[in-house]
Order: structure tokens, then sequence, then C-alpha cells
């Protein structure tokens, strides 16, 4: 008997850590330290932002979406923070978290949201061409 | 034919499970399309899946098409008539045997061919292709090879590794020679790929396919 850790049918769609669009987005929320309404990063925006960094992932891991033949390797773009399942193996889906933080995060003037914008594109890149993440850099900023 | 029922699902889960703990960052996508590459070309290196496929042949008739019953067929290697001769036959298109000259009369024949596997997709995502049940178990460990060496020489990816990439198709290569060895003696030890020398042999190469050499007697009356 598997432990009850494990989920469905064994299969990676089954595995819910960052299953959805939803999911996604309330974790950057938890990352960009953004939980409390109204949103400074507004769902609308975390979703091109979300849509951006799997167009990225793409361009630097092409077999993550290009051996899909019947979506003709399609990438896939989402339009609703729903319980859209997001088709990316289990193993790359905290880069794509990082992306959408990293891409997110692009919008910020200040030093320290830079370099930590950069330390999450950094991460995004690592987690899908590298062999591990680098250092989480940029600190909290003034007054937080 | 399987020792136990589910060796090949193991076999093959022991396989992209070890490919995919080495090679950091691999997909399993990439690891199953490459598994796929590794299996064609081990295949078409060693000529070592075959089937028989047997038709019915009539007279004034030189062509005969032959489907597998699995995989996709590569070249021809022999067709025996019903005494077991070898016949002289080509395949100038894949799947059609052709016969130089014409028969006579009605009588079953067998086409030896060599095979590769066929689809690298299921349900439109890279999955396991289907082969015979004894390669893993017997080849399993170089066609392990072959993949991880495949997918170490890929440029600019978190598993390339072109050193240990190379020494990976050395093996493989290994594993290929192996296995095309094994087909010519026919899995025995000992026993020899042996044939008369060209000018003594009854059946010439120029009038098609003559490997095997199997029953070399002086041709029967068709």
């Amino acid at each position: 008997m598997p432990s009850p850790a494990f989920y469905g049918n064994f299969s990676d769609r089954d595995q819910p850590t960052l299953n959805t669009v939803e999911d996604y987005i309330a974790e950057a929320h938890t990352l960009l330290q953004d939980k409390v309404p109204d949103f400074r990063y507004d769902e609308p925006s975390l979703l091109i932002a979300m849509n951006v960094a799997l167009l990225e992932a793409a361009r630097i891991r092409a077999d993550l979406f290009k051996y899909n033949l019947k979506t003709r390797g399609q990438v896939p773009a989402f339009q609703e923070v729903d319980d859209t399942h997001v088709p990316i193996e289990p193993q790359f889906r905290n880069a794509i978290l990082n992306g959408i933080c990293g891409h997110a995060m692009l919008r910020e003037q200040e030093e320290y949201a830079d370099s930590r914008a950069t330390a999450f594109l950094n991460m995004f890149n690592q987690g899908l061409v590298g062999k591990n993440l680098g250092p989480v850099v940029g600190g909290a900023g003034p007054g937080r | 034919m399987e020792a136990y029922k589910g060796e090949t699902e193991e076999e093959v889960f022991k396989l992209l499970a070890e490919a995919n703990s080495v090679l950091t960052g691999a997909s399993d996508a990439q690891l199953n399309i490459n598994f796929f590459d590794t299996l064609r070309e081990f295949f078409n290196s060693s000529n070592s899946w075959m089937e028989w496929i047997q038709f019915m042949v009539i007279p004034n008739t030189q062509d005969y098409p032959i489907t597998p019953t699995h995989g996709r067929i590569l070249r021809l290697l022999n067709v025996l008539d019903q005494n077991r001769v070898p016949q002289q036959a080509i395949m100038p298109q894949i799947g059609m045997v052709s016969f130089l000259y014409p028969y006579n009369n009605v009588q079953p024949m067998w086409a030896c061919v060599a095979k590769t596997v066929l689809k690298a997709f299921k349900d439109g995502v890279p999955a396991p292709p289907f082969f015979p049940d004894w390669v893993l178990p017997n080849y399993g460990e170089g066609i392990l090879t072959g993949v991880l060496g495949r997918m170490m020489m890929q440029p600019n990816q978190s598993w390339s590794d072109q050193k240990t990439g190379m020494f990976n198709l050395l093996k493989f290569r290994n594993a290929i020679s192996q296995a095309r060895v094994d087909t010519m003696r026919a899995h025995t030890v000992g026993s020899q790929a042996w044939a008369y020398p060209q000018s003594f042999r009854t059946h010439s190469q120029k009038g098609g396919v003559s490997t095997f050499n199997i029953n070399p007697s002086p041709q029967t009356v068709r």
C-alpha cells in the first residue's frame, strides 16, 4: 500500500503541487509578499507573467512543449485564473513559478527589487537548464 | 517471451528511472524520445529483431507485399521455400518481396525480415514503443548507455557531458556489435557465421540476399 502522500494514478497530472493556474498565482502572491487585497500584483498581470514565463521556458527547454503531438508543440497560454491544469512536468514547476515572480518584479524601480527580480529570473533559468539554483539576493527593501 | 508477467514494463521503468537519475534536469519527454531513437539505432545496426513472415507464392507473380505483426521492416534477410531452401529475392521497396524469376506452382514461402521500432508516441505524447521482450533483459545495459550517451552529447543542457557521453556511446556500439554477432550466430556459443567461400557457394549474392546459409544444399526443382 503506497503512502497517502501519493496521488491519483501516479501520473504527472495527478501531482497536486502547482497543478493549476490558481496554484501558481497563489504561490506567486506568497513569494512576492502580496497576500492582502488589493493586490499590488493583480491577477491579470500575474497571468501575463505566467504566459511569458512559459514562452521563455519553451525557448530554452523546447522539449517540455514540442513533443506534444496533440497540440503540435504549442505553448499553452492562459486567459483566466481558474483550476485549469498547467501541463508542466512536476520537476520544472518551481522554475515556472520563479519565472512568474521574476517577470512580475521587473516593473519595480527600486534597486533591491531589481536584484530580487534578477534572482528570480536566474532561479527560473537554472531550474530549467542548470544543475542547481543560485543564491537568493535582494533583501526585503526599506520599510518592510 | 517474458520470464515473468510484467517483466518488460519493469525493465522499461528501470531503464528510464536510471537514466533520469543520472541526467539532472532531463524531461520525461526527452528521455522517451531518446529511448526510441536509441532502440531504432540498435535494431538498425544489429538486425537483431527478426520476423519470419509467411506468404503464398502463385504462378507468374514475382512481387509479394508482406506485413509484419509489429514494428517496421528495415530490410530483407532471407527467403525460404517450403523445403527450407533459400530463394533468390530482393526487396526493392520496403515491404515488397520481389523474386527474380516467377514460379510455376503455388507454394508457401517465408521471408525473414529485420525490423525496428515503429511509434514514438502514445496518446500524443512520447512513450516507449513496442519492442520484443528479450531486448532489455539481454541488452538493457547497453541500451541504457545509448540513451545516456545521446543525451549527454546534447549541448548546453544541465545533463550535457561530452566526455562521459562519448564513453557511453562507445559502450552502446559494443552492445550493438554483441547483438549483431549473437543474431548472426543464432544465439549459440562457439558456432561460426560460416559459409562456403563465394566460388563454391550454391547461392550467390548476385541474386539477392543470401545470408544465414541455412541448409545450403543444391537447389531443388521448383
